[in-house]
């Protein structure tokens, strides 16, 4: 029984590890991605991250005119038929050409910079 | 290894989890970027070809345009103004060589009764058969 309890808490405690390492790596690939876009405004917070094989999100956090905090997240969704957004409680919306346009040379500088910094990670150490 | 994930996670402790998280995240970023690249590639090439036929449908409307003869050239927008009595009608009708300012009150005087005399009566003549109205 002993054995049982310290094998389901050791068991407990990687998976939480695991957890801890993965959402470690996504701040950082956040971090990174929202880099891409080219130098960040003082007092913005940007960032852009692939969230699973079939979302991307862009995050950004400002100051407006008026000293109000504003937050926005963008929700990128891949679909069989196409890409979709949705920001806030707003409905899927469609996206324009020149939106397209931009994830998609987002999300090959994504591929090329974060994901080549992922492999150096994965393979150092292994 | 960037140094807040090395602060983070020992290498000790990083060879159980760290990169083999990153392995996996790496294939997960692999497959999203595959997946979302042909999706975006295809939205990209619709786009595209619907500028590439609104572009056409513009090329094909400018030849038509060009096929189509001038309208002929109004002589102006608006019919000369009337003058309002022969005094003026007379001055006007002199403006191209004389402007009424150059010629004195006695020129001015004898064109209207020249003018005056041209004018035919402009009273119409009752057509015969016709009641009289008077």
């Amino acid at each position: 029984m002993l054995r049982s309890l310290f094998g389901t808490t050791k068991a407990q405690k990687s998976e939480q590890r695991r957890a801890d390492v993965h959402r470690a790596l996504l701040h950082y690939e956040a971090r990174l991605g929202g880099e891409l876009f080219g130098p960040i405004p003082k007092g913005v917070r940007r960032e852009f991250f692939c969230l699973d094989e079939h979302t991307w999100v862009w995050h950004e956090e400002w100051t407006d005119e008026h000293g109000k905090h504003q937050v926005l997240t963008t929700r990128y969704d891949v679909r069989p038929n196409g890409v979709v957004k949705s920001q806030g409680s707003n409905s899927y919306q469609s996206l324009e050409p020149q939106e397209a346009q931009n994830l998609y040379r987002a999300v090959q500088l994504y591929e090329w910079r974060v994901g080549g910094e992922l492999r150096r990670i994965a393979g150092q150490t292994a | 290894m960037p140094r807040n994930l090395e602060r983070k996670f020992s290498i000790k402790s990083g060879a159980e989890g760290l990169p083999a998280t990153a392995a996996q995240r790496s294939r997960t970023v692999g497959d999203a970027y595959k997946e979302t690249t042909i999706a975006l590639s295809r939205i990209v090439k619709e786009y595209e070809q619907q500028s590439r036929g609104i572009v056409a449908a513009i090329e094909m409307m400018q030849p038509a345009a060009k096929n189509v003869a001038p309208a002929p050239a109004s002589p102006a927008p608006y019919p000369p103004a009337v003058p309002a009595n022969p005094y003026e009608a007379a001055v006007t009708a002199d403006a191209t060589s004389q402007t009424p300012d150059s010629l004195s009150p006695e020129e001015l005087a004898a064109r209207a009764r020249e003018t005056l005399h041209s004018i035919p009566a402009t009273r119409p003549t009752i057509p015969q058969g016709m009641p009289n109205a008077a």
